[in-house]
Formats: structure tokens, C-alpha cells, sequence
């Protein structure tokens, strides 16, 4: 028996001639073969057409390629990040808190101007007010001036009986 | 008949279609986008030339073919032998386990370009034999063929 592999495919298409159309539907109607090929023929149209329309959506939303200048800009930005990480996760701040000993440097200065411009006064009036009150004051601003900028606790402060 | 109608018109109506036609073609969104601006600037040049004995549609497509084709390899409008393009050299073993989709991946751009008008532009056999230059009935055989052809893999 002839098969109307041909005509199928035209009629699927909407092309084949109105009198060839009735001889087509009177062979399908006897023939299985042809019948398993006009439904393959249809789902072959439709899976060709849903392969386009994703094939030209790929294209469509192609990610562009970087440029080397972007790409080598973007790698050395990354490992500079993870450094200034690891510095920062490593990195231990510097001591700043004070104890109950200790005394900050600045306050030392304060403190040992007020020591120095006593002793002025002190010298100013040496000779009229009595020297063995301020005798402790005098050892240590003497003991001050030897120190210079070392530091100075606040047993020092104590020891010599500052700010009293 | 011609019918007048302003670039604009045209423009708004058929750049999609171009867009999409370009893009079948030459792969890459880019160049297919290039492609529009080119196809109409080249419509523009040639405007006066044009006899209207087929529509804007397809003459624009015309022109899309050429450009795409040229910017490809310079092989435009060259007449393909159907029986050449057609064969298939490897084994019908080999060929049990690609996948439509694969198959599809394959077909060369002639005949991918056919499938392409036929399936996703749906234009008639008339169109594509005007856009294609060739025959209605060498179109038909075509198709045909491309189709008897993927009809392996479909299972």
C-alpha cells in the first residue's frame, strides 16, 4: 500500500491542497502506520518549535564575558580582602585598660607640673614658711625630675603623699 | 499591490521579527542586535528599489539573510545541493542514544534556518521559499527531509 509520508508532512503544515486533504483522511482512516506518523509529526513540530524558543532565549540571556581587565581587577580586590580579614581576625588591639597600679601617661605630666610648679612656690617662700612640712613634696618632685618620662604608678603617688 | 508604509511602522512591527531571525542565525545577542540597525539602514539605502512584488516582511527578512550570511562567512544566497547537504555519513547505531534536542543542535544552519521560519516564525511555504530564494517545491523537499530525518530521535 502507498504511504502519504508527504502529504502528511504538507497537511501538518496547512499546505496541502483541499483535494488532496480528503484522499489523505480517507488512507489515515486504514491506515495505522500512517496514523503513528501524522501524531509523531505533530509532536516532532511542537518539540522542534519549543527547542527554538528556548534555543533563542539562551542566546538572548547569554551571560557576556568579562574582560581581562575586570577579571584581574576583580581577583586582586578578592585576595586583598581576604589579607586585611586575616590581619584583622589575627591582630590583637594594644593594652589600653588601666589597673589599679598604674597611672595614664598623660595624668603623669598633669601631675608632675603640679609638682614642679609647687616647688616654684615652695622656693619662693623658703625662707618664711616652714621647710619640714613640704620636705616630702621636695623628694619627689627631686625624684620626679630624675625620673622624666618614665612612668609612674599610683603606689608612686601614694608613696610620696601627691595631691594631699 | 505596494503599499507605502514609513520605516517606523515597519520598524515597530517587524524588528522583533528580525531580532529573533538574526539571532537564529548568528547566535549572539549582540550581533543580532547590530544586525537590526544594520538591516534598516540597508532598507533605507534601498527603499527606491524595491518593486513590491513580495511583502516588507520578507524583503526585510531578504535582507536580514544577506547580512547574517555575509557577516558569517560572505557565503550569501549561494544555491545549496539538497541530496550533499542532506546526507548523513555515521551509523543509525550511534544514532539511538542522541536526543532530539541534540539532533537539533546539529543541523546545519540551512537547515536549522528552515526549521526555524517554519516552526517558530511560522511563515508559509511561499515566505520562506521568497526569503530562502528557492522554490516552494524545493522548500517542501527540504522540510521534508529535515523531518524525516529528526523523526529518529523523537523516541
Amino acid at each position: 500500500m502507498k504511504h502519504y509520508e508527504y502529504e502528511i508532512n504538507l497537511f501538518v503544515d496547512g499546505e496541502l491542497e483541499k483535494e488532496k486533504q480528503s484522499e489523505l483522511f480517507e488512507h489515515l482512516s486504514d491506515c495505522n502506520d500512517c496514523q503513528t506518523l501524522f501524531t509523531d509529526t505533530l509532536t516532532l513540530k511542537e518539540k522542534t518549535r519549543l527547542f527554538c524558543v528556548e534555543n533563542l532565549n539562551q542566546i538572548k540571556n547569554k551571560p557576556k564575558p568579562a574582560s581581562k581587565f575586570y577579571k584581574i581587577a576583580f581577583y586582586a580586590s578578592s585576595a586583598a580582602a581576604v589579607l586585611l580579614l586575616f590581619l584583622l581576625i589575627t591582630a590583637k588591639p594594644k593594652e589600653t585598660y588601666i589597673t589599679k597600679n598604674e597611672v595614664r601617661v598623660d595624668t603623669v605630666f598633669v601631675e608632675k607640673e603640679k609638682a614642679i610648679l609647687n616647688e616654684g612656690n615652695k622656693k619662693l617662700f623658703t625662707n618664711t614658711k616652714h621647710k619640714s612640712q613640704s620636705s616630702n613634696e621636695v623628694a619627689f618632685v627631686n625624684e620626679m625630675k630624675k625620673m622624666k618620662t618614665t612612668k609612674i604608678t599610683l603606689s608612686d603617688l601614694i608613696k610620696y603623699d601627691v595631691g594631699s | 499591490m505596494k503599499e507605502e508604509k514609513t520605516v517606523k511602522e515597519l520598524f515597530s512591527s517587524y524588528s522583533d521579527d528580525i531580532l529573533n531571525y538574526s539571532m537564529s542565525l548568528l547566535k549572539d545577542s549582540d550581533d543580532a542586535k547590530d544586525a537590526v540597525q544594520e538591516v534598516f539602514i540597508r532598507f533605507i539605502n534601498s527603499q527606491s528599489s524595491f518593486r513590491g512584488d513580495c511583502s516588507y516582511k520578507t524583503w526585510l527578512l531578504v535582507i536580514t539573510r544577506n547580512y547574517c550570511y555575509k557577516k558569517l562567512n560572505g557565503k550569501a544566497n549561494q544555491p545549496v545541493l539538497i541530496d550533499e547537504n542532506f546526507q548523513r555519513t555515521y551509523e543509525p547505531k550511534l544514532e539511538e542514544k542522541i536526543t532530539l534536542n541534540d539532533a537539533l543542535k546539529k543541523l546545519n544552519s540551512e537547515e536549522f534556518e528552515l526549521v526555524y521560519l517554519r516552526e517558530y516564525a511560522c511563515h508559509s511555504y511561499h515566505e520562506i521559499a521568497e526569503i530562502l530564494g528557492i522554490t516552494v517545491d524545493n522548500v517542501k523537499v527540504k522540510l521534508f527531509r529535515v523531518r524525516e530525518h529528526l523523526r529518529k530521535y523523537l523516541k
